[in-house]
């Protein structure tokens, strides 16, 4: 008698839990949420300002923080701090670069275009040399930019998925 | 005693309901617990490498291609060779250059590893536009397994493992990085970055540090009316677009 009703009572317990973990389960679609965590415009930003190896004094800016923010929110954030990198590093029009090629970090596309060219802003494709064309655009002195790579190790595709099939 | 064995079977049916509920929610709940101690973008799957936006059609579509998981070697198959469950990988468009998404279409995986389902959904107006607190948004109009190409709701997509499309002298001595370390550290009047990578000149012949290596990618390909229509532009608008990864926070 006494087993039986430990044995019910164990039932109960396993059931509750179950269902709890069920429920864990089985989010409701609406209630989930999501925070970013990264983001990406054109690549000129990724190439040119996030590759500098920081050491813990002299970071150009934090990288985290520019990952987490929105878009909308870069020319009032980073503005001056990208003039200000522009200038030193010999852009001819350190305000105006920064504000028509990097913020706010979207990518322009042209949807009227039968092509596309990041060096002209509109889209990037897959052979663009987004690193000389970043370099040529933040850099002043020519021979900086270009880092003699200019074309991918495997051929893009003419169909989709276009991108090279894994090695 | 007819009792005893009825109550046994139950409990053995209500032990099996909870090895399922265990796995089913369990799973969830770890998965959860080693995000807490990342914020930001530490997981490999959700740092993004590259975003690329490009005409294909004769210019009637828009390729969107977003690649993260970086420097996979060839045969590679670790936890990171597959996407994110908990998280939106999201493309943005917007009808000004305001950095506000006026439309956005998501894609999101089921499962694990290489059996993980890819789910895209519609281009919709976003209901929520700031960083935290984002939902899924539209309905979801196409699915396929992972590393197949599957169509539906006028797209076609693809997740998978391919050669990162990426090309750089990136890492060592007369590098991208080390140049840059140089002009920036010349620049600022600092230090920036290790004593080896301090160069003002790329090596000629450079090396390509992504050759041989394979990135996961997404690339969804859009009919340019679907994304003209969502803005409310003209067919050859300038639109502005950029990519996002979300991680879940509930």
């Amino acid at each position: 008698m006494r087993k039986e009703k430990n044995m019910r009572r164990f039932s109960k317990f396993t059931i509750l839990l179950a269902a709890v973990f069920l429920l864990q389960g089985c989010e409701d679609d609406a209630a989930t949420t999501f925070s970013q965590v990264d983001r990406q415009g054109v690549p000129a930003v990724n190439t040119v300002f996030h590759h500098p190896q920081s050491v813990s004094t002299t970071d150009l800016f934090d990288k985290t923080a520019y990952n987490l923010a929105l878009p909308a929110d870069d020319v009032a954030t980073y503005l001056s701090l990208f003039t200000t990198v522009l200038t030193a590093t010999g852009n001819a029009d350190p305000a105006g670069t920064a504000a028509a090629v990097f913020l706010p970090d979207v990518m322009p596309i042209n949807l009227g275009s039968t092509t596309s060219n990041f060096a002209t802003l509109d889209g990037r494709k897959l052979e663009d040399d987004a690193t000389d064309v970043a370099l040529t655009v933040a850099v002043g002195a020519a021979a900086l930019q270009s880092d003699n790579v200019d074309a991918n190790d495997k051929a893009f595709l003419s169909t989709f998925p276009y991108l090279a099939a894994p090695h | 005693m007819k009792d005893g064995k009825r109550l046994r079977r139950w409990s053995l049916l209500a032990s099996a309901f909870l090895g399922l509920a265990i796995l089913v929610g369990g799973v969830q709940w770890l998965n959860s617990a080693d995000h807490t101690d990342n914020p930001g973008s530490s997981e490999a799957n959700l740092d993004i490498l590259d975003f690329y936006a490009f005409s294909t059609s004769g210019g009637d579509n828009l390729a969107l291609v977003i690649t993260v998981s970086g420097f996979l070697a060839s045969g590679e198959q670790t936890n990171n060779a597959a996407f994110n469950p908990n998280a939106l990988y999201q493309f943005k468009f917007s009808d000004a250059r305001d950095g506000v998404p006026d439309a956005v279409m998501q894609v999101h995986f089921t499962g694990s590893g290489t059996s993980q389902t890819v789910n895209v959904r519609a281009l919709s107006a976003p209901s929520v536009t700031t960083a935290t607190g984002q939902v899924f948004e539209g309905t979801v109009i196409a699915s396929g397994a992972f590393n197949t190409t599957f169509t539906g709701g006028g797209v076609t997509a693809f997740a998978g493992p391919r050669d990162d499309p990426f090309f750089l002298d990136l890492t060592g001595d007369m590098s991208l990085t080390s140049v840059l370390n140089a002009v920036f550290g010349a620049a600022l009047g600092t230090t920036i970055g290790s004593p080896t990578e301090q160069t003002l000149a790329f090596s000629n012949p450079g090396t390509d540090s992504l050759a041989g290596l394979n990135a996961l990618a997404i690339v969804v390909e859009v009919p340019k009316a679907d994304i003209a229509e969502a803005l409310g532009v003209a067919s050859d608008a300038t639109i502005y677009a950029w990519a996002t990864t979300d991680e879940e926070t509930s």
